[in-house]
């Protein structure tokens, strides 16, 4: 079984060398080179990655008006162990990782990249996945397993008329056992047992003991949070042409998009603890009740990460999803506003709130700008199977689980549904 | 029901579909010169069609692209406050790819409104009851033109075609949002806010949507009425809408022999063909819908728009995931609970305006289209719609829905209707889908039987909003 992690190095930049930092970057992904195979760093050869991308943070001022120096973020969503990951990453891209990180303050030629790269790395405030137990190379070979057994079932109909539900899975399971190279579907690749039950107990547990939590600071907070609301200032977002363009001339390339997104998080202690709060019970939810590949009802979320960068200052946002950006932050107004207002109230900015989580993002037009307004150009993303959507690579793995084991009538046919 | 819609300010257009107008032409103008041009459009302005009239012999309406607009002299500042899409324009690079003007319909190859082209400024859209004046008064109305230039002349002639058909052979046209305050009410889960069409009135969120706006420094007139929002901003956009016009190619041999193809076990075979583009299509030729009718066309339902997918066609068992009327349309289908699809569906809506151009072919039979003497002229679709948001709906339904071959957790399949498959999984072909028990059929290889051969993003204006223009100095 394996689980997924989300790395984030977070590395200040050398002065001066952001811009020769940019144009690395860029070569990555320009051709003659391309991002699956180029020799800087070939994302196609690092098994562990699902998506990976570089972004670069502006230098930038606090709210007080403090400068913040540019800096360059790593981030990945890996299969775990870590280690094994960075293992990987150091062998197959060391050479391109470092001449990157050269660029960046505490490194040098020659130092040990693992080290660096464990130093630097920042712990998520919330992460989510939407294909959880799934490496890649799994996600990879179920993928190719379906579309086998596809063809396999378009000869099938073609040649013989006469088959039932019950005859044609047993066809099915009967060819792909017939082949060698699908040995692997008898692997083990599901939570086992013992983990379910470790699982539950440890659900039951969070939910015992946050709950009351959760009550008595809703209690206690909702006076305070009211009166901040009403002193909050209203919001100005005004968008620079020229990055939007920056921006869409990157979307809608492959089946999924990228998001990065940046914004100053409220003054005082007071907004930084509810922040911290929220996303500490998203975290959870993610874990516990968002584990069957929907956000809240949103089906198209790869992996999502909040991090809390800056001391405290700034709150970073990543987003792997499918189709369109549109369509995104559409599910995120009609079906998951509470939540995101919940977070994100407590960055500048945001559409007016009530009581934390009301109101905020379910004012689209003034939600929508404020996202692009805060969107950050990525320089760098890869994506491990770029014609893959969530709803294929969890269907995928319900079709190859539906090659062993014994059926009901009603289970074969929901089962064939799934081609 | 008591409105408060200004109909008399709204072009007619946007109101009514002009079935009694059967002969129609639209002009693409070019500006040539500003000031002259401003005086044709302060005349023009006087014979727009509103909102009230039910015009029986002629109807005459005007849009204007961004290029028009600046072009006419509006200022910089007022200029920003346009939708981003229509400042970009239809033909923005990364639009492509959310349009799927990819391969046969890359802008590079169109006959108007492509970088290639030259530039659109103004659509002056004429309607009339009789083809001959529709000879007549076109003549007249470009003898008149004064500043601008005729670019082109798209004619679309309902007349001359079956009733409402497109090209393919199905009947169009069907379904169309039905609007809160409009004179035509249904049942109240399904009427959209006026908003979603006409800017100045609140959209499906309750919220206004953003508007164009002018100046105060720079409004001379008293034409505009103080946007709603506050400051000292006047509104330009109110009871406009802004308008997509895309001309798409049908090509009609191709579509019946690859169903033809598909469905030819041994010998052609009519039945089967017309089966195979009804399930592509989610209606029959007459209309009726494959939800209600599933097995065989029953023209007895044929302008019925009263079903839904979640209850009646969960596994998509009688209308394919894939079809075109369910994507383009997914009513309850999509989640997360049939309630909820409903609303969101309705934030996805455009009001549909457009017109079949071309001769038409009665057949679908391939041997026969490819014997008609007619056959190589073009014919097609002039795709007409209005929205206030082209984001969230015209290009949200253009991308989410008809392009994208993941759609409702399918693989590699776009809409086998007007679908391009060459979009994010930049394959030649798609498949399509006909979910069935035990096992579903899969057609694959299946081309874009459309292109798009022109089009731009207009907008068009309140007809005070076209007085303001018509009086920038």
């Amino acid at each position: 079984m394996v689980t997924h992690g989300a790395l984030t190095v977070y590395a200040k930049i050398k002065p001066g060398m952001v811009e020769q930092l940019r144009l690395k970057l860029y070569e990555i992904h320009t051709p003659p080179n391309d991002i699956e195979t180029n020799p800087i760093v070939p994302f196609k050869s690092i098994t562990t990655i699902h998506f990976a991308r570089f972004v670069i943070l502006e230098e930038a001022k606090d709210l007080k008006g403090n400068t913040i120096s540019p800096s360059l973020v790593l981030s990945t969503n890996y299969d775990k162990p870590l280690n094994k990951h960075i293992e990987e990453l150091a062998q197959i891209a060391g050479a391109g990782l470092e001449e990157i990180f050269n660029y960046c303050v505490g490194f040098e030629r020659g130092d040990d990249l693992a080290a660096f790269i464990k130093k630097h790395k920042m712990s998520c405030a919330a992460f989510y996945k939407g294909t959880p137990y799934r490496s890649v190379p799994r996600i990879l070979r179920e993928a190719e397993l379906r579309e086998d057994i596809a063809n396999y079932i378009d000869k099938q109909v073609k040649s013989d008329k006469s088959f039932n539900a019950h005859t044609l899975r047993n066809k099915i399971v009967e060819y792909v056992n017939s082949e060698k190279r699908y040995a692997w579907i008898c692997n083990k690749e599901n939570p086992t047992f013992l983990w379910k039950v470790w699982f539950l107990i440890s659900k039951i547990f969070c939910v015992l003991t946050i709950t009351p939590v959760a009550v008595l600071a809703a209690i206690c907070g909702i006076i305070p949070i009211r009166i901040k609301e009403r002193q909050d200032s209203s919001e100005k977002n005004v968008l620079e042409e020229e990055k939007i363009l920056k921006l869409v001339n990157e979307e809608d390339k492959i089946v999924q998009n990228q998001l990065t997104h940046l914004v100053d998080i409220k003054p005082g202690w007071f907004r930084l603890i509810t922040l911290k709060f929220v996303l500490f019970i998203i975290n959870l939810l993610a874990i516990y009740k968002f584990n069957k590949g929907e956000l809240g009802s949103i089906p198209s979320i790869h992996f999502a990460r909040w991090v809390i960068i800056d001391n405290g200052r700034r709150l970073l946002f990543f987003s792997n999803f499918d189709g369109s950006w549109e369509n995104y932050l559409g599910d995120f107004v009609d079906i998951a506003a509470v939540g995101l207002t919940g977070v994100w109230s407590n960055t500048v900015d945001f559409p007016k709130t009530k009581f934390l989580i009301f109101e905020g993002a379910t004012d689209e037009q003034k939600f929508k700008t404020w996202t692009r307004a805060h969107q950050i150009p990525t320089q760098v993303w890869y994506s491990a199977y770029k014609l893959l959507s969530v709803q294929n690579i969890n269907n995928n793995s319900a079709i190859r689980e539906g090659l062993t084991g014994a059926m009901s009538d009603k289970e074969i046919k929901d089962w064939l549904k799934r081609f | 029901m008591v409105s408060n819609i200004e109909f008399k300010d709204i072009q007619g257009l946007i109101v009514r579909g002009y079935n009694e107008l059967p002969a129609s032409c639209f002009l693409l103008l070019n500006i040539t010169d500003v000031v002259k041009a401003r005086q044709w459009l302060r005349i023009i302005s006087e014979e727009i069609t509103d909102g009230i009239s039910k015009p029986t012999q002629k109807a005459v309406q005007v849009a204007f692209t961004y290029a028009g607009i600046k072009k006419l002299g509006m200022g910089e500042s007022s200029l920003r406050s346009f939708a981003r899409e229509f400042k970009e324009g239809m033909t923005a690079d990364h639009r492509k790819r959310v349009l799927g003007d990819l391969g046969e319909s890359n802008i590079a190859k169109w006959q108007w409104g492509g970088p290639a082209n030259e530039e659109v400024h103004i659509m002056l859209m004429l309607y009339y009851s009789l083809e001959k004046s529709l000879e007549d008064d076109c003549a007249i109305q470009v003898s008149k033109f004064n500043g601008v230039q005729l670019i082109k002349r798209l004619d679309s002639n309902l007349s001359t075609l079956q009733k409402r058909k497109e090209h393919f052979g199905f009947l169009d046209g069907i379904s169309q949002p039905l609007i809160k305050g409009f004179s035509k009410q249904g049942d109240p889960r399904f009427m959209v806010e006026p908003g979603e069409f006409i800017l100045g009135y609140g959209n499906e969120y309750h919220k206004l949507p953003d508007s164009p706006w002018v100046s105060g420094a720079e409004n001379q007139s008293d034409l505009l009425p103080l946007l709603q929002d506050g400051g000292n901003n006047y509104d330009f956009g109110k009871n406009g809408s802004y308008m997509v016009f895309r001309q798409i190619s049908q090509d009609v041999l191709k579509f019946w022999k690859f169903m033809d193809d598909a469905t030819n076990e041994g010998g052609s075979d009519e039945e089967k063909r017309v089966k195979l583009a009804s399930k592509m299509m989610g209606r029959w030729p007459s209309g009726a819908p494959l939800v209600k009718c599933p097995e065989r066309d029953d023209p007895a339902f044929a302008e019925d728009n009263s079903f839904e997918f979640y209850h009646a066609d969960r596994d998509g068992l009688k209308c394919p995931f894939g079809s075109h009327v369910r994507r383009s349309n997914p009513r309850n289908s999509k989640g997360p609970t049939p309630e909820e699809s409903d609303l969101i569906n309705k934030r996805h809506k455009i009001l549909r305006r457009g017109r079949p151009y071309g001769t038409y072919i009665e057949s679908f039979d391939p041997v026969e289209i490819a014997a008609h003497s007619d056959l190589l002229k073009d014919r097609g679709l002039h795709f007409i719609c209005f929205n206030t948001s082209i984001s969230r709906q015209f290009e949200f339904i253009q991308d989410t829905w008809i392009n994208n071959s993941k759609f409702q957790g399918l693989y590699n399949d776009p809409d086998p209707i007007s679908g391009n498959p060459l979009g994010r999984c930049k394959s030649e072909t798609g498949s399509f889908t006909i979910q069935a028990e035990p096992v579903r059929e899969r057609i694959k290889d299946v081309p874009a039987f459309t292109k798009v051969i022109g089009g731009a993003y207009f907008f068009m204006p309140g007809i005070n909003a076209v007085k303001y223009l018509a009086s920038i100095r």
